[in-house]
């Protein structure tokens, strides 16, 4: 029994010489179909409900919520395209915003028209997040 | 019933509105909360609306449309008036921010659930048509400078191509050189170099005379170091003759052959292209020389 262990784990070992490492870089991203997630930390991603809307009063509960959470730097890239984007109902700088952890409603607008509208759920404990949305999709 | 000087409100005034603007533009007004439409116009009349990089930097603090409106006009008027390609290029994003809010907080619902309001929502309505035309008028005036450039290139191009066309016609009326000119004209540079050797064969043989006679005439040995100065003098006029003479020798020989090698080879080339060289001494009242002339 314990030989069948020791070769279990040697080729278990074995296995992971074989798997290739993770990016150097933090957390892959995680893409939808126009939006793309890339989180600082390993572990935490966050997420993004297309076409979701947050009322004047969840943004207010979800921002008392996160008030004693570490501050989060929001940046918006956008791609194949140009926009401005739209944080809680705030023109987001070209430069990025410090952002409370939790959901934001997000829009992103060229003019008139509505490039991408949905809820972003930034992780807990992260220091940063970038959200590149691919205009043309 | 107490009364206040008019010094005392004025510099309550001033107290109060610069502290709402430090409150408004410091570092911090990222961190606010709310922004409503009289706070915002308070921020933008601290602006300098003369720099549109200031107009610039506060529009992006506080996300306001109006200030990109006013900071993509500015660049716009310069640039049609600079005819600057750069200016125009930077004041398109400007306004097309400016679009972006004014479209996002002319939207009942958006206004309605933001606390950032940096204009009336009846403004922003009316921003949308005004920040419209002005990205016409920047893409407009982007594609008539880029008009402008491209006609100047042309002409540049055209005047370039006239002059080189000029040069051509230059060349084809000279014609091409005939045979034997290259050793003709080299040959008349060494007979040229030749006869300055000569030259300086002359001088220096004068200066050595010169020396000559004035040492036999000095009283010795009283002037024993005059004798020495022209000694020394007369060396060096026989040096000069001598180097004058060997260039003057080479310069000569060279110069002839190659002359009479190139017009031989001119000769043989037929009638047309004939050539020809003369050396010759000439002597007038001032003195004398040798003279070189030629055609070919």
């Amino acid at each position: 029994m314990l030989v069948i262990r020791a070769s279990f784990i040697f080729a278990l070992s074995t296995l992971g010489f074989l798997v290739p490492p993770p990016p150097a870089s933090s957390a892959g991203p995680d893409c939808g179909e126009q939006v793309c997630l890339y989180s600082s930390s390993d572990e935490k991603s966050g997420s993004y409900k297309v076409d979701a809307k947050l009322s004047k009063k969840n943004r207010r509960k979800e921002a008392k919520k996160q008030k004693k959470q570490k501050d989060v730097e929001l940046a918006v890239v956008i791609l194949d395209g140009r926009g401005s984007a739209f944080v809680d109902g705030r023109y987001l700088p070209k430069a990025g915003m410090a952002i409370k952890p939790g959901k934001h409603e997000l829009e992103i607008r060229d003019g008139e028209q509505l490039v991408s509208r949905g809820v972003l759920s930034i992780p807990r404990r992260i220091d940063s997040m970038t959200v590149e949305v691919h205009a043309d999709r | 019933m107490r009364t206040s000087s008019p010094l005392a409100t004025g510099l309550a005034s001033a107290l109060g509105l610069s502290l709402a603007l430090t409150c408004l533009l410091a570092p911090g007004v990222a961190s606010a909360k709310r922004l409503t439409p009289e706070q915002a116009a308070e921020a933008r009349s601290a602006v300098d609306t003369t720099d549109p990089d200031a107009m610039e930097e506060a529009a992006e603090e506080l996300g306001d449309p109006e200030l990109f409106l006013r900071a993509a006009e500015a660049l716009r008027l310069e640039a049609d008036t600079t005819r600057d390609l750069d200016l125009a290029i930077r004041a398109l994003p400007l306004a097309q921010t400016a679009n972006d809010i004014a479209a996002y907080l002319a939207d009942e619902r958006n206004y309605k659930n933001s606390d950032w309001r940096p204009v009336e929502r009846d403004r922003a309505v009316g921003l949308v048509a005004e920040s419209k035309e002005s990205i016409q008028s920047i893409e407009a005036l982007i594609a008539a400078i880029e008009e402008e450039r491209r006609k100047a290139a042309e002409e540049e191009a055209a005047r370039q191509a006239a002059l080189a066309a000029a040069g051509e016609d230059e060349k084809k009326k000279r014609g091409p050189m005939k045979p034997g000119t290259g050793m003709i004209i080299g040959g008349s540079a060494a007979l040229a170099l030749g006869v300055g050797g000569v030259a300086i064969v002359g001088v220096g043989l004068a200066q050595g005379n010169a020396a000559q006679a004035e040492a036999e005439s000095l009283d010795l040995p009283a002037e024993i170091d005059r004798l020495s100065e022209l000694d020394a003098a007369g060396s060096r006029a026989n040096n000069l003759a001598l180097v004058g003479g060997i260039v003057g020798g080479v310069g000569l020989i060279a110069g002839a052959t190659l002359v009479a090698l190139g017009v031989k080879k001119r000769k043989q080339a037929g009638p047309d292209a004939s050539a020809s060289v003369q050396v010759g001494g000439y002597f007038s009242a001032q003195g004398g020389g040798l003279q070189l002339s030629g055609s070919f």
